[in-house]
């Protein structure tokens, strides 16, 4: 018998296998679990959306489509963002729609990295920015963002951690886990560093559509930071539309035709239904995304309050769906605390230390869950946690 | 949950903060300037008056927005504590349930309930009726005072006056088939005024009030995700 396993790439061996996945394969078939773990909406895709998507289907809309994606979609996007961030983008040739988000994550590193490039990640942060970096070559520098300046990224540690190799800088605004949002006014201070030491930004705006009591702002909407800025979002989160894997980037077009030029040979397009389904959310999605997130509201200060109540030391997040309490007053570590918490009251949350620097020390709960649920999750945590502080 | 249907203006419906910025500044604060123009005794300067109002109008939407948002939650669940509320919203508690405390006594909270899917509940016999009815309005006998004729008796669960060929649409649940005939019969259209009766039996019920009877709300999701 051959070993298989000596025919897989060093390179990919020696990532580290996703800490939530760990930690799903604990939560998973726990009867009478309530996850506060999951990082989607908990919403299905609004009907009219479904509806148009088997309209779609019907008409025999079975085909590929162009390697950027559908032109009317791309239309509609230009359009959307020239209204939300005032500014304007070529459908042809500076929007590409691809397979979710992710895949607009991994298309952008591919395009920009080479062999030995410095990428500086804003950590905490979603779980896929380190591998893509690693695998296309690169090497990963994460900055800690800190709960004290409500996990912003800091003029002073971009600049310190800035090397003659550092080419781009990845962020993720509103933030996936900590909830933690940047102003104009910030961004307005990492934007000097960044100019100043020419680099690119790829910023993951996933959830920009979810940011409470203030309009979300694009880095790339400040000047002279369009043509260094590739911004990535997509359809699954504002629009709960996970599952159709629909995501888009728009930035400069040198940036852009070498983000086409991997996708059409690895992806193609992204499948044309789900294409059909973003451009109906598009035209006409307004209302549903408005109910939703308002809910998303209401939860994020209730969920907010009990915490605070609770006696955990908690920041209060102005984006996405996920709140970051820290629970060092227990004396447990993330780890320990999601197990401990999972075993003992039946309540899935993920544990901080999978989010990388900072994150530890805190766990990430997320309320796209419905009120009731949140309610007896939350009651339990306060049990667990009373027993302990 | 039908408590406080009609409770509500389709324009506190649309109301924002934005919106109320925007009212402000625009047609109301005219309105406002106008009557002070108007005002017999000029004592107090326009220029004190003006922005005194402009404050007291913002107080009172602001106000109306509140009222509206702790509607809107507890229409949906009745269970929700003023605490809880008052969480959602970023209020303060006592607030809230002083708030819901006037509105009960204002009667626009009316009552506290549930819905309930009854044929999952037991095997009760229920019949639900919805009947049409025309009627012919006399002096003294206007729309109201029919419906009122109509609404008192306890069968009936449901009265609007609709647009169109018809002017009441009637609800009304009993135990079977001969109950409701028997009410129709004998009670609703021997009524003075009522022209004419028709009467459609409800075979099953799908949504109430928002929500779907028969949904399957299992949570699809995996339980962990990034």
């Amino acid at each position: 018998m051959t070993d298989s396993g000596k025919f897989v790439s060093k390179k990919v061996k020696s990532i580290p296998p996703s800490g939530i996945r760990r930690f799903f394969d604990l939560a998973v078939g726990i009867p009478g679990v309530i996850s506060l773990g999951v990082g989607e909406p908990d919403f299905v895709t609004p009907w009219h959306v479904r509806e148009a998507c088997s309209y779609s289907l019907e008409q025999g809309y079975t085909m590929y489509t162009s390697n950027a994606g559908l032109l009317e979609l791309r239309e509609e996007l230009q359009k959307s963002i020239l209204n939300e961030y005032g500014l304007n983008y070529d459908p042809i040739s500076q929007i590409i729609i691809t397979v979710g988000a992710s895949e607009a994550v991994d298309l952008a590193i591919r395009a920009v990295v080479e062999p030995g490039d410095e990428i500086i990640i804003c950590e905490p942060s979603y779980v896929s920015y380190k591998p893509c970096v690693s695998l296309a070559g690169g090497i990963p520098v994460p900055i800690k963002t800190e709960g004290q300046y409500e996990f912003k990224l800091q003029a002073d540690q971009l600049e310190e951690s800035i090397t003659s190799k550092t080419k781009a800088i990845i962020m993720s605004y509103p933030n996936n886990p900590t909830g933690g949002i940047m102003t104009k006014t910030d961004l307005e201070d990492i934007k000097r560093v960044i100019i100043k030491h020419d680099l690119l930004v790829i910023s993951d705006e996933i959830y920009s559509k979810l940011t409470y009591g203030q309009v979300h702002t694009s880095i790339a909407s400040l000047p002279e930071m369009q043509e260094r800025t590739v911004v990535i979002n997509g359809f699954s989160k504002a629009q709960a539309m996970t599952g159709w894997r629909i995501g888009y980037s728009f930035g400069p077009e040198a940036i852009i035709s070498a983000m086409v030029k991997i996708h059409q040979y690895t992806i193609l397009c992204a499948p044309i239904m789900a294409q059909k389904a973003a451009c109906e959310s598009l035209r006409n999605g307004k209302e549903e995304i408005t109910r939703m997130y308002e809910e998303y509201d209401k939860r994020r200060r209730f969920v907010f309050n009990s915490f605070i109540e609770m006696g955990l030391d908690c920041f209060e997040p102005m984006g996405a769906f996920y709140i970051f309490p820290n629970i060092n007053k227990t004396g447990l570590n993330s780890e320990e605390f999601a197990q401990e918490l999972l075993k003992e009251e039946k309540v899935a949350v993920v544990p901080g230390n999978a989010f990388g620097l900072g994150g530890e020390g805190h766990i990430r709960c997320s309320y796209a869950a419905s009120f009731n649920k949140l309610v007896e999750a939350l009651t339990r945590i306060e049990r667990f946690i009373n027993k302990r502080i | 949950m039908e408590a406080s249907k009609g409770c509500i203006t389709k324009a506190t419906l649309q109301a924002s903060r934005h919106n109320v910025k925007k009212t402000l500044y625009g047609p109301s604060v005219m309105s406002l300037k106008w009557v002070v123009s108007f005002l017999p005794i000029r004592v107090v300067p326009r220029a004190i008056l003006v922005p005194f109002a402009r404050v007291a109008l913002l107080y009172y939407k602001e106000e109306s927005i509140m009222r509206y948002k702790i509607l809107e939650i507890l229409e949906k669940n009745s269970k929700a504590t003023p605490k809880q509320i008052a969480g959602m919203l970023g209020l303060n508690e006592s607030m809230v349930a002083e708030e819901i405390i006037s509105m009960e006594n204002e009667r626009i909270i009316l009552q506290y309930g549930a819905i309930i899917n009854w044929e999952k509940a037991s095997n009760k016999d229920m019949v639900i009726a919805l009947i049409d009815v025309k009627v012919t309005p006399q002096r003294d006998v206007g729309f109201d005072q029919l419906a009122a004729k109509i609404y008192k008796y306890p069968e009936v669960r449901e009265i609007f006056l609709m647009s169109g060929s018809y002017d009441f649409s009637v609800q009304v649940v009993g135990k079977n088939l001969k109950e409701i005939a028997d009410f129709v019969g004998k009670k609703l259209a021997i009524i003075d005024g009522v022209q004419s009766t028709t009467t459609h039996f409800v075979l099953k019920k799908y949504k109430v009030a928002h929500v779907i009877l028969e949904d399957d709300e299992k949570d699809r999701r995996q339980v962990i995700t990034p």
